[in-house]
């Protein structure tokens, strides 16, 4: 990306330029849309922004109408990082052929159902041809723009319309989740940059999403977004539920650069995971041995990433 | 005869509910489905549904759904929505800010779930002449809200319908209207006291009464639906200058957060957690867009003074 | 940068090659590949043109033809001109992106070089695989020689991306048959393509200096306008065609008919209607039967969208027999044949006359030889000269045993 955006340090240098306005069909305390108003906020004017199908696109622009101050288009949810491409191909010729001078950051606004399940291939494709785009993950951790169906990030034991709990599934959920920032990491060498980020630290994901930005060539980063609809929790504790996650390490908040990987957010005591799931209705179904199940999950990751054990149970 | 005259249905009762998204979504369904069902059980014609343009529904955005009973196999079948109202109801009392009285017939019925008496209702309603009666009822009183992803977008509901707030709500359209019988009700209703409870303690009002003493705003006529005869080249729309007019989201409000400037500290959390960027810097505090705040309770939840309060959308609206 | 030019000249290209030259003097900016038989000889010829410089273009290695089409739907949207091309299977993969691209009014173009379908796999060509998407709201046409290839590259660029158009092209040509088969080409001057050819003017497009959103979601209300727009670009396409036929005409010395190319019919006794290369063989059987004092003629559909409705009605009035070669499937559909017939029967409803008779032929690739056309033109006659009609539909060969 041509311009260099400085790392915004500390929140009173935040740009207070929206790029995404009030005026949006999304939930009262929608995760997904406070992550999308802050890439936005942090990549500012000189941007052009992909929407796949999902939360974020149908419920922004509904009806034929638009919240967003940047150039916008609509994708099929299966091929955000094709049209990434196609864009960033085209202004690459501009420059080549007319000298036209601008060169707009390209940023695809996935969720977990597009960029890591039926959008993929498209994925992968766009980083492996070292495309000069930043690919986002908004992960609310299912498919939930069309009523919450799992996806390949619904947590193990969660309930979502396709994993309903019942005698014949207790669960609900039987799959374990990939992990995509892994998938995507392990396989393309020429992907200049990754991280993880969380609104609970809402300049740390501005500023990931600004190095993103400014990597020339592909940047893929995983936002986690979580959702007061497909998770079954009240809207006013989305940031709460975001610290939770991280706190337990459900989420894991690092990033990937010039090889390096470096953990951003180390909890000083790492809470159980039951103290995460019990506040959030789609696990309200699950018993002492899924829970056992979930923390040895969390355990195993939190451990490859050098996170403190966790403490007892609080309750 | 003029189509409208050929195709009138007069047997045909048209309920309209009206509901939040996710949170109270289901009941909404079931205030339908409960009527939908008790007029089966009463020989009539029947369709019940939600409005498939609201799908899918987002946490307190307006959500409606219809019931529709008639005597009569129903003629119009394939509709989005109700096309006249003989009942609008209501399930959680802020939605009075919302154009729930547009196309009512004469003779309407309004049904809200509220604590408020009759008379604190009709001061947020336009002074319709069509609407004849006020109906209050507490459905809180008996049962919370029978929230669940079961039988949303077409599915068929695994837990029974009328578990929540429906129940009383299905009572007292069947006391303040006859259109279905609680007899009817208590036989599909999963809780059939609860349709009782509603049928017994509903307040009913004369509307016109209420309006002809000042109460109520001034009503600027319906608005019926208009045929779309243009869009833009392709469907595609500008940037909008500062706010998106296409989608005011106030009327999403049950409760609004409400600044103490003294507690204040500029500390800008608030505005980095607001996900629909409706909280601003003012000279000496920040002030929240109202036109656009859907009440989410973030700010409130995560200001670090606890400058704010979240107080009742109602009693701020004048 | 600077482009090497070649100038102009004459050589034996195959289909494959003449659209490669076609995209090469169109000053393609973005071009999405991905290789499946037998398309794919016109994408390693643009990668040639680019690494030895005559071409300066983006070359996206896709991830399939799915992504493909989301390449180049995404850079049209921000103002390229955008190339594209696959074949049978490869057409239908990338079926999601049509109607979006279509929608979006993107006047990108996609080389289809036919291929059957699957199962199973067969390199020989029906035109099944773009005929099934001809309701996606592209103008659609076919090539039958190397030369027409080229030529329809141009044209359809100038065609799709005029301002009361605003369409996407799919420039189709036989596989094999005129995709692998070289005749002489005339490739023009860099210089007369780009006076006749301007550069690409969208008229809506992603640039942050004014930002505009494409495609937001709508409700069900909107969707008669929405659809309706294209319903009059389709009109608009009706008007430009013979406009901009004549005029590529003039430009480039010429001489194709605006929608139906039409070989000995003024007396003839009954015609043959055929898109694409298979025209040509019926052509050369209609030559050779007059001279035994049999009057045949071919009518050659240049354009299967839009459907040449009026001026086909019009000339099919003419004869009491007609024969519609559909080289494709559609199974189950009305009297049995295939796309075409069943679209030239809906064109001549009511044309008391003019009995139609559909003819499957050359499936899976197979030749139609002329002996065939030889056949089917006596069955024809027959019709036409008893006025009845013993069958609707012949399968070849197994309707017509010779």
């Amino acid at each position: 990306m041509a311009q260099i955006l400085e790392e915004i340090k500390g929140i009173k240098n935040v740009p207070q330029d929206q790029m995404m306005v009030p005026g949006h069909r999304t939930c009262a305390g929608c995760g997904p849309a406070l992550v999308y108003k802050l890439v936005a906020q942090a990549a500012g004017p000189n941007s052009i922004f992909i929407g796949p199908t999902g939360c974020m696109y149908v419920a922004n622009t509904s009806y034929g109408c638009t919240p967003w101050k940047i150039p916008w288009i609509h994708a099929q949810i299966t091929n955000g990082g094709g049209v990434a491409a196609g864009i960033e191909a085209a202004y690459k010729m501009f420059e080549k052929k007319r000298g036209d001078g601008i060169k707009p950051n390209v940023i695809v606004m996935w969720g977990d159902g597009g960029a890591t399940d039926i959008g993929l291939t498209s994925l992968s494709g766009a980083i492996y041809r070292n495309h000069d785009v930043l690919f986002v993950c908004y992960d609310n951790e299912s498919y939930a723009n069309t009523g919450v169906q799992t996806s390949p990030t619904t947590p193990y034991g969660a309930w979502t319309t396709f994993t309903p709990s019942g005698p014949a599934i207790p669960e609900g959920k039987v799959l374990w989740p990939k992990d995509n920032p892994k998938l995507v990491a392990g396989g393309h060498p020429n992907l200049r940059y990754l991280a993880t980020a969380s609104p609970a630290f809402a300049i740390d994901l501005m500023n990931k999403v600004r190095k993103g930005c400014n990597a020339q060539g592909p940047a893929y980063i995983h936002l986690h977004a979580p959702c007061p609809k497909g998770w079954n929790f009240p809207a006013k504790d989305t940031i709460e539920m975001a610290k939770l996650a991280v706190d337990t390490g459900m989420y894991l908040l690092y990033e990937i650069e010039n090889g390096q990987m470096k953990v951003t957010y180390k909890p000083r005591k790492r809470r159980p995971v039951a103290d995460y799931m019990r506040l959030q209705g789609r696990f309200s179904h699950l018993q002492p041995e899924h829970f056992a199940k979930m923390q040895e999950w969390a355990d195993k990751r939190a451990q490859e990433l050098g996170l403190p054990a966790v403490l007892p149970p609080t309750e | 005869m003029n189509p409208h005259e050929l195709f009138f249905e007069p047997t045909l009762k048209q309920i309209t509910t009206w509901s939040r998204g996710v949170i109270l979504i289901k009941d909404g369904r079931d205030v339908s489905f409960l009527l939908g069902e008790a007029g089966r059980a009463d020989g009539k014609y029947v369709q019940a549904y939600e409005n498939y343009v609201d799908l899918p529904d987002r946490v307190n955005v307006p959500v409606t759904s219809f019931a529709r009973i008639a005597s009569e196999p129903i003629e119009s079948k394939f509709l989005y929505e109700n096309y006249a109202h003989d009942v609008v109801v209501v399930l959680e009392e802020s939605l009075v800010r919302s154009p729930i009285l547009n196309m009512i017939v004469g003779g309407a019925t309004l049904v809200v779930n509220t604590k408020r008496d009759p008379e604190e209702i009709a001061k947020f309603l336009p002074k319709h002449p069509h609407l004849k009666q006020i109906v209050c009822v507490d459905a809180s009183k008996e049962g919370r809200s029978a929230f669940t992803l079961s039988g949303q977008e077409g599915a068929t509901d695994a837990t029974g319908i009328g578990g929540g707030y429906a129940g009383p709500l299905a009572g007292a359209v069947a006391k303040a209207t006859g259109i279905v019988t609680l007899a009817g009700l208590k036989k599909v209703a999963k809780n059939p006291g609860a349709c009782e409870y509603g049928f017994n303690t509903c307040v009913i009002a004369d509307a016109q009464q209420i309006f002809k003493k000042g109460i109520g705003k001034e009503w600027k006529g319906d608005n019926p639906p208009q045929t779309v005869w243009e869009v833009p080249f392709a469907g595609t729309v500008k940037a909008p200058v500062d706010r998106n007019f296409g989608m005011v989201t106030n009327t999403w409000r049950i409760e609004r957060p409400v600044l103490q400037e003294e507690l204040c500290t500029q500390c800008q959390i608030c505005m980095l957690n607001c996900p629909d960027a409706c909280i601003k810097l003012t000279a000496s505090a920040v002030e929240v867009d109202y036109d656009f705040c859907k009440g989410c309770g973030l700010c409130t939840a995560t200001c670090p003074t606890n400058a704010f309060s979240d107080v009742p959308e109602l009693d701020f609206v004048s | 940068m600077a482009v090497k030019t070649i100038g102009a000249f004459k050589r034996l290209l195959t289909g494959c090659g003449a659209v490669a030259h076609g995209v090469r003097l169109s000053d393609v900016d973005v071009i999405s590949t991905y290789p499946i038989r037998p398309y794919t000889g016109i994408m390693s010829e643009l990668a040639r043109m680019i690494a030895d410089g005559e071409l300066v273009a983006e070359y996206l290695h896709a991830a399939g033809e799915h992504d493909q089409l989301s390449v180049v739907y995404g850079a049209c949207a921000a103002g390229a001109r955008a190339f594209t091309g696959s074949s049978g299977v490869g057409v239908t993969y990338a079926g999601e992106l049509y109607s979006p691209i279509s929608g979006e009014r993107l006047p990108l173009q996609m080389a289809i070089a036919d291929r059957t379908l699957d199962p199973p796999g067969d390199f020989g060509e029906e035109h099944t695989d773009a005929l099934t998407f001809r309701n996606q709201g592209w103008i659609m046409g076919w090539a039958s020689t190397p030369q027409e290839a080229l030529d329809n590259t141009i044209f359809l660029y100038r065609l799709g991306e005029d301002p009361r158009v605003v369409l996407p092209q799919f420039n189709c040509q036989d596989g094999y048959f005129v995709s692998h088969i070289a005749d002489e080409v005339e490739v023009y001057d860099e210089k007369r393509v780009k006076e006749w050819l301007p550069p690409f003017k969208p008229l809506h497009k992603l640039d942050p200096r004014a930002p505009e959103s494409l495609g937001p979601q709508i409700s069900p209300p909107s969707g008669p306008a929405m659809q309706h727009q294209r319903k009059l670009a389709f009109e608009n396409v009706r008007k430009a065609i013979p406009e901009l036929t004549e005029s590529f005409n003039k430009a480039f010395g010429r001489h194709y008919a605006n929608w139906l190319d039409e070989y000995m019919t003024d007396d003839a006794e009954v015609v043959f209607v055929v898109s694409g290369a298979h025209a040509l063989t019926a052509q050369t059987v209609a030559k050779k039967l007059r001279h035994l004092g049999e009057k045949v003629g071919v009518i050659r559909l240049r354009w299967v969208r839009p459907f040449p409705t009026l001026e086909l009605r019009e000339s099919l009035s003419r004869f009491k027999a007609v024969g519609v070669i559909d080289t494709n499937v559609d199974f189950g559909c009305p009297v049995g044949a295939g796309v075409l017939t069943s679209e030239v029967r809906a064109a001549c409803f009511g044309l008391e006359k003019t009995k139609i008779v559909g003819f499957v032929a050359g499936l899976g690739g197979e030749v139609v030889s002329r002996e065939e056309f030889y056949h089917m033109t006596h069955k024809l006659q027959v019709v036409a000269r008893t006025g009845k009609v013993e069958k609707e539909a012949y399968w070849l060969p197994f309707d017509l045993k010779m």
